[in-house]
């Protein structure tokens, strides 16, 4: 049965964002033949609407305000609600980002329905909508369907994968107007301190954990990370390395801090406890270095070694560094 | 239950005990001398006292002085002392306090820990004491018109005032060449000019004795009474050198005079240096070791009514109770305590005599004000002057203690440095609540989860896992065998509990476990100071044996194993304990356990872990079984028995970030490595994990690297074979 | 100044995962042996920082707020022992078994009787369901802001200045009072509570509200009320298939790793 879907975009660099795009191709087979509506709010939001078409969408709900650009919920929840509203959606899709957490709950709310936070699968079962999502760390997954309408859920990055921009597609632009009055005031913002690649797209990331011992073992890790190289590998840390002072908070992997999908992690003395895992499952390839062979980090990993990463890790290094 | 042991146990005492009573060697002269003396003709030997008309009225004026200066120097000291609170217990027990008022004031047992200074020392008090009673000899036979110096006995009068003065003079020389020559440091690490003077006040105060009797002896004895001059033989051989300078009679007499009065003056100025200086050591460390605890050392005190208080730590000085504040007067500042303090030795922030001495010196700061207060009817308790802990002593100095006991081992004059150091944690975590984020970890994890091990992917069961029947306690066996969080949580201990409970089923012990209804006892709480934690966590537990009628356990752990010994008995546990160590000798010697598989290890050290060796006397039961490991040799290590060097896990350092220069499993495995074992053995799991850890830092190549034991698992190897472990 | 923190009782996240086991025909978690539910941790975190804004000098009154049965109460005593005022459990069988919606109407109906409440802290999600949705659900029905995934929170005047942790850095955003607002762990550890304040804690009566008190009706809330429907609970297959890289030294397994990675070609 067909259904409208409504898409909450957001943009980046003059685009739609990657997210937006996978997005937008799964709410594709989520319409069955319905709508794919999205909402495009920002100062780009007329040069990416394009984009938006190539990425499957048929509807682009859209304001060229900049406003919109600081991502206040109020502004941004006035704005989605009013695409709600006029394409009466069974179904709204918002990324699992700052904007998706403060907005979702927001429409959910306002609208007295449900939404279904950080899923990692959404699909039409028998008719109705299905969302699945990790709970308890990780450790197990729900999956939850909908009494309510429309249906949101936020979805995680890397969930699907975007379509092939089809060349030349275009449709209809609603125009949402000026962003509302905000009682939100964005009083500054300071960049996190990182040095090198983003770890979100770093392909190789090499993270630390508790079992390093000490602050000071992040030093090998930076060593292993830049043996790599500088333009390829940054690092990254388990939160119980984070909480214990041992590494910025920047570098956090795992459910509360980043997600990231790069082609190698390499995780050293990292246990690989679930909330850990949520963060870095979806990397193509895991590489464990760890001196308890029953950690849970050998059951998502390709390759394993069983060591005191005392030893391994500066032998790595020196093959690494060999190996170019 | 066990009976109250007095101080620290011994593996071995027979040797220090022949040794022990040094005091016989005085004895022993004596009697000598008294047979000598009575074997010789009778005789109408004897002099005059108060010979040359020396002031015997400025003796009489300083002796006055003197006793003026000590009452008021020992009031002046109580009345701060008095400003702590009441010591419970401080008289219960007296036999054995006069036991060790005797044994620790009078023999100086732990002197001898340092043969040279125990030599030295002995030298300079037996000296002391025992010219004090030649002087006081001459005071009683004037005053009391007694006349008793004469004939035989003052013969040997002479003999012995002479040989002690010797010795007196040995032991100066001793100490001056420890202080200046010898390449030695601990007693400089806080060398004040009071220890000059007290040495070279002796030496003076014994010399110009000698030179009073040499210029008596001159100008009387020598050319009257050669036979009886031959008895002072010292001053006689002085005498006679000056004869060689041909003094005249005036000469001699003026000389005399002159050395009398230096002698009087010094000997009196240098007793005054007890009000102003360590020296008061003479009279404080036999009494605190009356006041030395006759329980368990391992045991660290209830705060009793724990849920009525408002204060529960110590966090300022008028809160540690008197027998505290007194033994800081007791402090020598002898080094003995830093030089063995494992976190000393890493370079870490704590040196136990530093932190004495920065209590006595904070204790004469602001106990002036405090008494200020209470003379004025003010409530002492509640004036903090200075925050004493973060600024007196700093928490990182604090958290380095391991609570092992060494500076307590070695202590001279009977200070208890690891209760005052857990009083001021106390104060930290309970009425502060300022503590290391990883040892609240660990804390807060013991509360909500009953272990330390945060984050641990085991449960108590996975060790069972294939092991076929583990049995449950049910009050029917004869054992409870604990196997502790160490033991079933934390990856590297779960093959040595596995191979405990392989032996204890191979012996055919009667034993079960509790598996999931295990929980934390308590130990790392009460040593991290959290004292409430450590309560409700031991009453738990307690409850829980009694109901599954638990009377004899067998801990994996040490710190297990202390707890329930000596601390449970506090709530009214009281259970009968070994460690697996003792019921594992046992069974060897009941050939109930026969090693006959040679083990792949063939030089092993033997690492003694604080809370079974030092604090509970255990270290014959491992080395028993180490001994008939068949292919095994023993290399012992410098350190070992009571002076062994804790791993460095200790006191909840086991959850704690080290601060400074190294760690001190490190040092403490370097020290393994130089035996040149191939296999480090202990019996605790803390110990084992820092091992595990201090090897490859100490040894990065791996194919030479020493490898680190339970003494458990390679008995095992011994026992059921080298494959046992693998099936 | 009257704060609120939301506090939730959860089964332990630090369960071992051999431990955690799914009941999948009542799509219920199975409580492991042993394990005791606790306060969420970053629940513990939103009432650090509430308590810090208190200890900074400004007058407040801090209340926690608990949704559960009468065993949370255990959650609402550990927040007291940190330093709150007063406990308040919400405790109710119609509430039970709800969603997300059930939740926030019932802490939303608490906080409105409880009346002239400045600010909500709440955990930036609790640790069981991971959802991160109930604080800005009360801020929405409450008609309120919400700055979410705090680090740092502070009160100037009638405004909340927030730091707020974003992928790329932190924002500092000001919200008029009254506002909610999600705290993150990067705000720090949460404290560990004195003695004395434990011993209070243990003293302190907590109030209990049903949801006649709060003036709900049964059928809005708890089962009942759900429009989210839990079809269901598993645990996902591990992958299990590590290959081990062997080797006599860590040099010789380093060199086979590399060896592995270059012939995945991802070297």
């Amino acid at each position: 049965m067909a259904q409208d879907v409504l898409v909450v975009g957001e943009l980046a660099g003059g685009d739609i964002t990657s997210t937006t795009a996978e997005l937008l191709n799964a709410a594709k087979s989520l319409a069955e033949g319905g709508a794919v509506a999205v909402t495009l709010l920002g100062a780009t939001a007329g040069a990416a609407a394009a984009s938006a078409f190539a990425a499957g969408a048929t509807k682009v709900f859209s304001s060229g305000d900049a406003a919109y650009d600081d991502g206040r919920a109020d502004q941004w929840a006035a704005a989605v609600d009013a695409a709600v509203g006029q394409q009466n959606p069974g179904v709204v899709l918002f990324a699992q980002s700052p904007i998706g957490r403060d907005v979702a709950p927001r429409i959910a709310f306002r609208r007295n329905t449900a939404v279904a936070m950080d899923c990692v699968g959404v699909a039409m079962d028998g008719g109705s909508f299905k969302a699945t999502r990790p709970c308890y760390g990780g450790n197990a997954l729900a999956v939850y369907s909908f009494a309510s309408s429309p249906a949101i859920a936020t979805v995680r990055a890397k969930s699907f994968d975007a379509a092939a921009p089809a060349a030349g597609a275009s449709g209809e632009t609603v125009d949402l107007g000026a962003a509302s009055a905000s009682s939100i005031e964005i009083v500054g913002m300071e960049a996190a301190v990182s040095t090198g690649l983003k770890m979100e797209e770093a392909p190789i990331v090499v993270a630390g954990g508790r079992g390093l011992g000490d602050a000071e073992g992040f030093r090998e890790i930076e060593a292993l990370a830049e043996a790599f190289g500088s333009d390829k590998a940054t690092t990254g840390a388990s939160r119980a390395a984070v909480d214990l002072g041992w590494y910025p908070p920047a570098k956090q992997v795992g459910l509360t801090g980043k997600v990231v999908t790069p082609d190698l992690y390499v995780a050293v003395a990292i246990s690989g406890a679930s909330q850990h895992m949520a963060g870095c499952s979806g990397s193509k390839m895991i590489v464990a270095i760890n001196r308890d062979k029953e950690a849970n980090i050998f059951k998502t990993a390709k390759y394993g070694i069983v060591g005191d990463w005392k030893a391994v890790v500066p032998a790595l290094i020196a093959a690494v560094k060999a190996a170019k | 239950m066990a009976t109250a042991e007095v101080a620290f146990p011994e593996g071995k005492p027979a040797r220090t005990r022949v040794l022990g009573a040094w005091w016989s060697t005085a004895v022993g002269l004596a009697g000598t001398g008294i047979v000598v003396a009575a074997e010789a003709e009778r005789t109408s030997a004897g002099r005059e006292v108060f010979w040359n008309e020396v002031p015997g009225w400025l003796a009489y004026t300083l002796m006055s002085a003197l006793v003026g200066l000590l009452v008021y120097g020992l009031v002046r000291h109580a009345s701060i002392w008095m400003l702590g609170k009441p010591t419970p217990g401080i008289l219960a027990d007296w036999p054995n306090r006069l036991r060790n008022a005797t044994r620790f004031g009078l023999t100086q047992d732990k002197l001898r820990r340092d043969r040279y200074a125990g030599i030295m020392h002995w030298c300079i008090l037996s000296s002391i004491v025992m010219l004090t009673f030649v002087t006081a000899q001459v005071a009683i036979d004037d005053d009391l018109q007694l006349h008793f110096l004469t004939g035989n006995y003052y013969l040997f009068y002479s003999f012995y005032g002479d040989l002690f003065g010797l010795i007196g003079l040995v032991g100066v020389g001793m100490a001056l060449y420890r202080r200046y020559f010898d390449n030695y440091h601990r007693i400089r690490w806080d060398e004040r000019v009071e220890d000059h003077l007290i040495i070279w006040g002796l030496g003076v105060v014994l010399l110009s004795g000698f030179f009073v009797e040499t210029f008596r002896i001159l100008a009387t004895e020598l050319e009257q009474h050669p036979d009886w001059a031959t008895w002072s033989f010292v001053s006689a051989g002085m005498a006679l050198f000056f004869s060689v300078f041909e003094m005249t009679e005036p000469q001699m007499l003026f000389a005399h005079y002159w050395s009398w009065i230096t002698h009087i003056v010094i000997a009196f100025g240098w007793l005054g240096l007890i009000v102003f200086t360590k020296l008061d050591h003479l009279l404080f460390a036999p009494v605190n070791a009356f006041f030395l605890r006759t329980d368990a050392p391992g045991r660290l005190n209830a705060i009793p009514n724990i849920e009525e208080r408002e204060v529960f730590g110590v966090g300022q000085i008028q809160d540690f109770t008197w027998k505290q504040l007194f033994e800081l007067d007791a402090c020598v500042r002898c080094g003995r305590c830093t030089n063995v303090c494992p976190a000393n030795l890493a370079g870490q922030p704590l040196s136990p005599m530093h932190l004495i001495q920065d209590l006595k010196r904070h204790l004469a700061d602001v106990g002036p004000e405090l008494q200020r207060v209470g003379h004025a009817g003010g409530d002492v308790r509640a004036v903090s002057p200075v925050a004493m802990v973060g600024e007196v002593i700093q928490d990182e100095t604090l958290w380095a203690c391991r609570t092992c006991g060494a500076c307590v081992q070695e202590c001279p004059v009977l200070i208890e440095h690891v209760p005052t150091i857990v009083d001021m944690r106390r104060y930290l975590v309970l009425d502060e609540a300022r503590i290391p984020a990883t040892a609240q970890q660990a804390l807060e994890n013991m509360e909500m989860r009953g272990h330390p091990w945060r984050g641990t992917a085991f449960e108590r069961t996975t060790w069972m896992e294939g092991l076929g029947d583990v049995p449950l306690f049910d009050g029917s066996q004869e054992y409870l065998y604990w196997v502790g969080c160490s033991g079933s949580l934390v990856e590297r201990n779960l093959p040595i509990t596995r191979s405990v409970f392989r032996l204890l089923r191979e012996a055919g012990a009667s034993f079960g476990v509790l598996g999931q209804e295990e929980t934390c006892n308590g130990d790392p709480a009460r040593r991290l100071g959290n004292e409430y934690l450590y309560q409700i966590l031991a009453q738990q537990l307690i409850e829980t044996f009694k109901s599954k009628g638990v009377q004899r356990v067998i801990t994996n752990c040490p710190h297990c194993f202390n707890t329930f010994k000596n601390e449970y008995p506090q709530f009214g546990g009281h259970f009968e304990v070994l460690h697996h160590t003792e019921f594992l000798a046992q069974a060897v010697q009941q050939r109930t356990l026969i090693p006959k598989f040679p083990i792949a290890t063939n030089t092993v050290t033997y690492h003694d872990s604080c809370y079974l060796g030092r604090l509970n006397g255990v270290y014959d039961a491992p080395r028993e079984i180490l001994a008939v490991l068949p292919g095994a040799q023993m290399r012992e290590m410098q350190r070992s028995k009571s002076a062994g060097l804790c791993c460095g896990a200790g006191g909840g350092n086991m959850w704690q970030e080290e601060l400074g220069e190294r760690r001190v499993n490190h040092v403490r495995t370097e020290e393994a490595t130089t035996t040149g074992a191939t296999g480090l053995v202990s019996n605790c799991p803390f110990c084992i994990q820092m091992f595990e850890d201090g090897i490859p830092a100490i040894q990065p190549d791996e194919e030479s690297r020493m490898r680190a034991f339970d003494v458990a698992e390679l008995l095992e190897q011994a026992v059921l074979g080298p494959d046992a472990a693998k099936a | 100044m009257h704060f609120v923190v939301c506090a939730k009782q959860i089964p332990d996240p630090e369960t071992p995962p051999s431990a955690f086991r799914v009941n999948e025909q009542t799509n219920e978690v199975i409580p492991a042996q042993g394990i005791a539910p606790v306060l969420s941790q970053f629940d513990a975190i939103a009432a650090e920082a509430a308590l810090r804004i208190k200890e900074a000098g400004s007058d407040v009154k801090i209340t926690v707020v608990s949704m559960g049965k009468e065993s949370a109460a255990a959650a609402i005593k550990q927040v007291l022992a940190m330093g709150a005022d007063e406990g308040l459990l919400l405790d109710d069988d119609a509430f039970q078994g709800g969603d997300w919606n059930g939740t926030v109407k019932v802490l939303s109906a608490a906080i409105q009787k409880l009346g002239n409440v400045d600010a909500v802290f709440c955990g930036r999600q609790a640790a069981d369901w991971d959802m991160g949705q109930t604080g800005v659900g009360i801020a929405e029905t409450l008609g309120w802001q919400a700055a979410i995934i705090a680090k740092d929170v502070k009160v100037e005047g009638d405004k909340m200045v927030v730091q707020r942790v974003l992928p790329d850095g932190f924002q500092t955003v000001k919200l008029p009072l009254p506002s909610v607002v999600t705290v993150s762990n990067e705000l720090g550890e949460p404290r560990y509570p004195k003695l004395a304040q434990i011993m209070q804690a243990a003293k302190k009566t907590v109030t209990k509200w049903s949801a006649a008190d709060l003036g709900l009706d049964a059928g809005a809330v708890g089962a009942s009320g759900a429009q989210l429907k839990l079809e269901r609970l598993f645990i996902p297959q591990a992958g299990g298939n590590v290959i081990i890289i062997e080797g006599e030294t860590p040099q010789e397994q380093a060199q086979n790793l590399v060896n592995a990675l270059q012939a995945d070609k991802v070297l």
